[in-house]
């Protein structure tokens, strides 16, 4: 059996007005990697790909050791998958679907259906068109975690939810991770999601990954350092340096390779450090995404 | 196959159209009633609403578990399931494909019979109920397919359309045609080569729809 619950390698997909290039990505079984990017970044695509729903241009994809898309077939057997734009049916009650769904999966636990029925305070009985957007959402994700599926797939499942809608279905992800075996990939636009459930955070941007790393050491390497320095000082170009602003005496200094020399190189260029400080998975991700940016857009000119 | 999900997915379609069939399978009743009794016009009546039930029949089906499946995004839902695309193609074929048959089936039936059993209404009349029935079996594989393959609501409804203006333009062709118009009122069901090569030409054309289906919706590299 292979280490990971899904391995993505040198895919690239090509639309009349966008396309994926370059995507390597894998998750080891049994962690959580939260999937960022800006609205129209690829995350979808990404994801659709990984259930087999669109073909590759080029490159492999393996999802619970199956072929993507030619053994979807069986790699769906235990994916759960939910993503923004999926309903059920308006008609029906919920219990409807829990039927339609058991008489699918012989792995459905009926009992801890009924368990996430009473968690989420969701009525057996009622029809999908008669639920808010919030009870939407959770009632998609029983139907998918009560066949506790291997691999969990969720393209931005808490878009569009109330605080508190969303910290019960965070809380429920948090309570499914506790099953060490099971992988879950979810895409999102909030951050502060991730930050709390991911262990690994992967970031997209224009159809191309600008970063896939495990989460800690990630945000470690992320520092915010505040100096003061002179009119004559000249701050020298280091390597990991993704922002430099200066204002009078004042410079911020943003930097991806964070670490307990860099204060003293500024030091000894003879700029006083204010300090130094810790960033957000949000604010880390904007300068990601604006500095990758930046340097495709470096790149295009010089290649121009 | 995959072939207890393709099931599933049948006997959902069908759950899920139970009601309105059963209404249309009464009218169906009734407007065949109307064939039995001793007039020409309520032949003709009787004739129009079997005409106008089978092609709403098919819009419904086809509606319901195709085109509507897209629109009220339940495919993601669908496609989420262990199955491919193919399967997905078989179920909405077979569930699709069985409900209208039966239904298409039984006025079938009951034409045949009324017109065979009446005195008031010339046997000849057989081959171009039969013809024309035909026809209403063509014109809703190709919408079906058309709504497979094109996955476009707009599509499906401009194909329907024009099928719906076909029907009276075929109908008003096939009983100009000299093999055919001459016996309708004639006492004997006159099966001439004509009439044959229709039916069969009828068949062919609903069978290579099906084949075409599942061609194309085999080449697809995008289903969502």
């Amino acid at each position: 059996m292979t280490d990971y619950a899904f391995e993505m390698k040198g895919i690239a997909k090509k639309y009349p007005l966008f396309q994926l290039s370059n995507i390597d990505l894998k998750l080891k079984n049994g962690n959580i990697m939260g999937f960022i990017g800006p609205n129209g970044a690829g995350k979808s695509t990404t994801i659709r790909m990984l259930m087999g729903l669109i073909q590759q241009d080029c490159g492999e994809i393996n999802v619970l050791g199956c072929n993507m898309p030619n053994q979807q077939v069986a790699a769906k057997w235990n994916i759960g998958y939910a993503s923004e734009d999926m309903r059920l049916y308006a008609n029906q009650t919920i219990n409807w679907h829990m039927q339609f769904i058991g008489s699918i999966y012989s792995n459905w636990d009926n009992k801890y259906a009924k368990k996430l029925l009473k968690q989420f305070d969701l009525i057996a009985g009622q029809k999908i068109k008669g639920l808010s957007h919030g009870q939407r959402v959770k009632a998609g994700l029983l139907m998918i975690l009560a066949r506790r599926p291997q691999l969990l797939i969720l393209d931005e499942p808490t878009t569009g939810l109330d605080p508190v809608a969303r910290h019960e279905i965070i809380n429920e992800l948090m309570d499914v991770l506790l099953d060490e075996e099971r992988s879950i990939l979810f895409s999102s636009h909030n951050t502060q999601d991730v930050e709390q459930l991911s262990d690994q955070i992967t970031f997209i941007d224009k159809g191309q990954i600008i970063q896939s790393q495990d989460k800690e050491s990630y945000l470690q390497s992320w520092r915010r350092i505040r100096l003061e320095i002179s009119a004559d000082t000249i701050l020298p170009d280091l390597k990991g340096i993704v922002e430099q602003r200066k204002s009078g005496h004042q410079a911020i200094i943003t930097t991806k390779l964070f670490n307990n020399e860099l204060a003293e190189t500024y030091r000894k260029c003879g700029a006083t450090v204010q300090s130094v400080e810790t960033m957000t998975l949000e604010e880390i991700f904007v300068s990601e995404v604006l500095a990758s940016r930046k340097n495709s857009q470096h790149n295009n000119g010089a290649t121009l | 196959m995959n072939a207890s999900i393709i099931k599933q997915l049948i006997l959902k379609d069908w759950y899920f159209n139970r009601l309105p069939l059963l209404l249309f399978t009464i009218i169906a009743v009734l407007s065949l009633g109307l064939f039995s009794i001793n007039a020409k016009s309520t032949f003709y009546i009787g004739l129009v609403l079997i005409i106008s039930l089978v092609v709403t029949v098919g819009a419904l089906l086809i509606f319901s578990s195709v085109v509507n499946e897209r629109k009220n995004q339940t495919l993601a839902f669908i496609m989420s399931l262990p199955l491919s695309f193919l399967d997905y193609t078989k179920a909405k074929i077979i569930s699709n494909l069985s409900v209208f048959l039966v239904f298409w089936s039984i006025l079938v039936t009951g034409i045949l019979l009324i017109i065979y059993y009446s005195s008031h209404l010339p046997n000849g009349l057989i081959p171009i109920s039969v013809i024309i029935m035909g026809e209403l079996l063509v014109s809703y594989v190709l919408v079906l397919a058309v709504a497979l393959i094109k996955e476009s609501e707009t599509w499906t409804i401009v194909v329907m359309g024009i099928t719906n203006v076909g029907i009276s333009l075929f109908m008003f062709l096939v009983a100009g045609l000299s093999d055919i118009g001459p016996y309708i009122e004639g006492p004997i069901a006159l099966w001439n080569s004509t009439a044959i090569s229709i039916v069969i030409v009828e068949l062919i054309l609903a069978i290579s729809l099906i084949g075409i289906i599942f061609y194309l919706q085999s080449r697809k590299k995008d289903y969502l």
